[in-house]
Formats: structure tokens, sequence, C-alpha cells
């Protein structure tokens, strides 16, 4: 790649910036996570330019949000069943669960030539990704800050973040989507909580595979992404290789920090006393809160739209027993709905 | 119409900024407490979680040392000056909001002995309240 291909000046008002495309294909789950943070040292020290990465994993795999605990996400019981690989990512969000299914794009880019960074430049960039879907004939949509949605289902999770001197945007499409899987894998404080898990991510979750019959190619769903970032006047991204340094960086620096267990095993964060016991976000406003029962053993299971309470569940003792539905009127509810509120919910 | 004694200076009035994003106001014991200044605040936008620096750990300055997350964008933010780190705030770790709501006082980020103090005291604007400090 030559310097006029950098994206470093400043184009003409009839140019766009150029981008180079990092196709990555079909790869190991921690080069198709984490390469990116490679390749963002190179971004920030202007000697690559920003940079549209594309890539699928060739296995499945498990991707905490940098500020989530392995130890109060992940069921320990799945993870004897299955010891899929578990990276911490550097972007922020929640617990995912990646197979080859899935395709991911993720943006390198300096302030200059790129977007200062944040959560307004998810926004901007998703545009493209929308793009890209519609012109697929799937009727996508941004809800923000930053999930894709089909009607109100989301087929696509994404998130940035500041790292090594450069901005980070990272996201994928669900070709297909293990729904079970994705359930399975979350920790949980019991058992009986997990059918209600399970039938809110059916409920809030989709895939291309359930809104058109078969997901596109992936090499088609790319060529889409880099014509859609052209037609939203963002960059014009154009293939290119990664460079001999980003491969030695990932090698002796990336891929050594994802191994090391005080990376990929920070300790929890200290919790709200008086708030939920454990939180999880199923996709935008909607998630589950799960409290302490306030009049004496148990536990209670609140469904939530944003601040509100949808439903409530009391969960009679930590073993396997089915959750059992609070009616309208009982005063457990309205409790319920107070304790909600007090935590904002998901908002 | 009497004379009112003015009452204690508040806490924003007693913190000196460090560029935009950031205040300190220097402790009885000499360690410095460092927060979010309202602008920092505004540029953040809703934090949703905040993990606070290592105690204990000696940083260089601009060293990634805590992060703000806000809207599913994770931010970092380094020492403003060499130092080490004496105390975080558990509390704004276990409720975020803290820093949104109360920025200049429950919602301070950490607190830090600088190597060099005077680097630190340099580095400051004017107190809000423009007394010297």
């Amino acid at each position: 790649m030559n310097a006029s291909d950098r994206g470093t000046a400043s184009p003409r008002a009839d140019e766009l910036p150029v981008w180079r495309l990092l196709d990555l294909g079909r790869c190991a789950p921690e080069r198709a996570q984490a390469f990116v943070e490679a390749v963002a040292a190179s971004v920030a020290a202007n000697e690559a330019p920003n940079t549209l990465l594309v890539a699928q994993p060739d296995a499945p795999y498990i991707s905490l949000g940098f500020h989530q605990s392995f130890v109060e996400e992940l069921d320990p019981g799945f993870l004897e069943r299955r010891p899929l690989p578990v990276l911490r990512r550097v972007e922020g969000g929640g617990t995912t669960y990646l197979d080859p299914d899935q395709g991911f794009y993720q943006l390198v880019y300096r302030d200059e030539a790129g977007g200062p960074g944040g959560p307004a430049d998810l926004a901007r960039f998703l545009a493209g990704p929308v793009r890209a879907a519609r012109s697929l004939g799937l009727a996508a949509e941004l809800r923000v800050p930053s999930d894709l949605v089909v009607g109100e289902r989301k087929i696509s999770g994404n998130a940035g973040g500041d790292w090594d001197g450069a901005h980070l945007l990272v996201g994928g499409f669900l070709g297909r989507a293990d729904t079970r899987t994705m359930t399975d894998l979350v920790r949980l404080p019991a058992p009986g909580l997990r059918p209600i898990v399970r039938r809110e991510v059916d409920r809030w979750m989709t895939s291309w595979e359930r809104e058109t019959g078969a997901p596109p190619r992936w090499e088609v769903l790319t060529r889409a992404l880099v014509e859609a970032f052209r037609a939203e006047r963002l960059f014009d991204a154009r293939r290119g290789p990664p460079l001999p340094a980003e491969e030695r960086r990932f090698e002796t620096e990336t891929w050594p920090r994802h191994q090391d267990p005080a990376w990929r095993e920070l300790p929890p964060i200290p919790r709200a006393p008086g708030g939920p016991i454990r939180k999880l976000r199923i996709a935008g406003p909607r998630g589950i809160l799960v409290f302490d029962h306030a009049e004496g053993e148990g536990l209670e299971i609140a469904i939530v739209d944003g601040s509100e309470l949808r439903e409530g569940f009391l969960l009679s003792d930590h073993g396997g027993e089915p959750a059992v539905p609070l009616p309208p009127d009982a005063p457990a509810l309205a409790t319920l709905r107070r304790a909600v509120e007090r935590t904002s919910g998901f908002d | 119409m009497p004379f009112a004694a003015p009452g204690p200076p508040s806490p924003r009035a007693t913190a000196c900024p460090i560029g935009p994003d950031l205040w300190f106001r220097r402790a009885p014991d000499g360690s410095y407490v460092v927060g979010l200044t309202e602008g920092g605040v505004q540029r953040a936008g809703r934090i949703a979680r905040f993990r606070g620096p290592t105690v204990g750990r000696t940083y260089t300055a601009g060293e990634s040392a805590l992060s703000l997350e806000s809207e599913k964008w994770v931010g970092h933010l380094g020492l403003p000056v060499d130092g080490t780190v004496l105390e975080g705030n558990a509390s704004a770790e276990a409720d975020p909001s803290l820093i949104l709501r109360d920025p200049y006082g429950a919602g301070w980020l950490y607190r830090m002995r600088p190597r060099d103090p005077g680097a630190l005291e340099a580095r400051a604007g004017r107190r809000t309240d423009g007394e010297e400090r």
C-alpha cells in the first residue's frame, strides 16, 4: 500500500477518505476477535490507514464485554460440558456467544480522519451496516445506541471503545442464531430462571435465517458493506493486507495478553447495596432483573422493558422448580415494580 | 439587612480543573482527590460502568488507569501526572450514576499521591471560586 492510500490527507469535498479493507476471511476465534487490537496501534501511529476489518470465526467462542466478570457471567457447568474459548474484548456491551454462523465488521480509526470516538460515532458509522442489510432485502433499522433490529428483534449487536490511541467500533450479523447456547452459557442464580431467559432471548433476538430463510454468503455481505459505507459518504474501503508489524504485535502482545488470566478474569465490580443480584440485558431496553425476595427466601424475577415492569415471577427456592408468575393484583408485584423503578431498569 | 457570614465553599468551588475533563483537590494529608469535571461528565455521556485504577499501583501519566462505559462505548483515562493510587471510590464503582449526580463530591474517581506534586499543581487552572491554591 502506498502513502497516497493511507487516508491521512484531507480528502476533497467530492472525494471520500480511503480506508483499508482488511479481510481476514474465516479464521481462528482469537484472530477474528482480537486482531483488531493489533491494528489499532498501527492506525494510531499513522503506519496504517483507517481500517474496515471483516472476519468470520471458524469455531464457536464466548466474548465478554470489557467491564464484565468471567466469574459473574458464565455458567461453570456449561463451561465444563463445552470448554469454549473465552475472550474479553476491549469494547463495551455484554456477553455474547459467537460462532461460524456469524460475521464481524470492525472499524479502526483515528480522530482526525475518522471521528472523535464516543457513543455518537456508533450512530454515524452504523448507517453502513443498516444500508448493507437493506440492500440485501432485510428491513433493518438502527435502535440507538447500537443495535440493528428487524421489527423489534435484534439481529446485530455493536459496541465501541478507545484502545491504544485509536477508536474501535465492532459488530456483526447473526446469520443463524443458536439461542439455546446463548442461553445455556449464562450464569444464573437459579436453574428455574433459565426457561424464562430462553423465552426472552427467542422473543427479542433474530437472525438472517429467521427473517429471510437463509443468510447471505459472507463475501456478498462484505461487498454490500463496502458499497454501503461508500454510499453513506463515510469512506471508500480498498483491499489491503495486514502489515508485518500488526502480525508481530498480535503474536507478541495481543494474544499473550488475552491468554493471561489476570486480563481475562478481572475481579467483579462491586454491586450497589439493595440493587438486583443479577441484571441480564437481552436486547436493547429488554432485560431481566433478579432480586432477593423481599418477603423471605427465594427470588423475584422482573421482566423489564426500559424501566417498566412487564411481568413478575417468584422462584420459591434456589433449586430447579419452575418460576411462578405473579398475578397483576399481587402485592409482591407492586414491590417489584418499585424495585425496578429504583434501578432505572434498562433505560 | 444583617450581614450573613459566608458558609464553607461548595465542593465544586474548591476543585481545581486540570484540562477540560478532570479536577483535583488537595487533601490535608498531602494526597490529591481527582474527579471528572462537569464538562468531562457531559462528554462521557450516561456512564453505565466504571472501573477505577488499581489501588497501590504506580502509573505513568497518560497510561490507561481507569475506564468508563457509556452507551456501549468504553473510554479510558490516565492519571494527569505520574503517581501512585492510594484509594478508589468503591461507591462510584457500584453506582456510576454518582459520578453524574455529584461529580465534585461523592462521585470522585480516586485519591493519588503524585511523584512530583508541583507538576500537578503547575497543570491546574484557578479554583472555580477564584481563590489562589
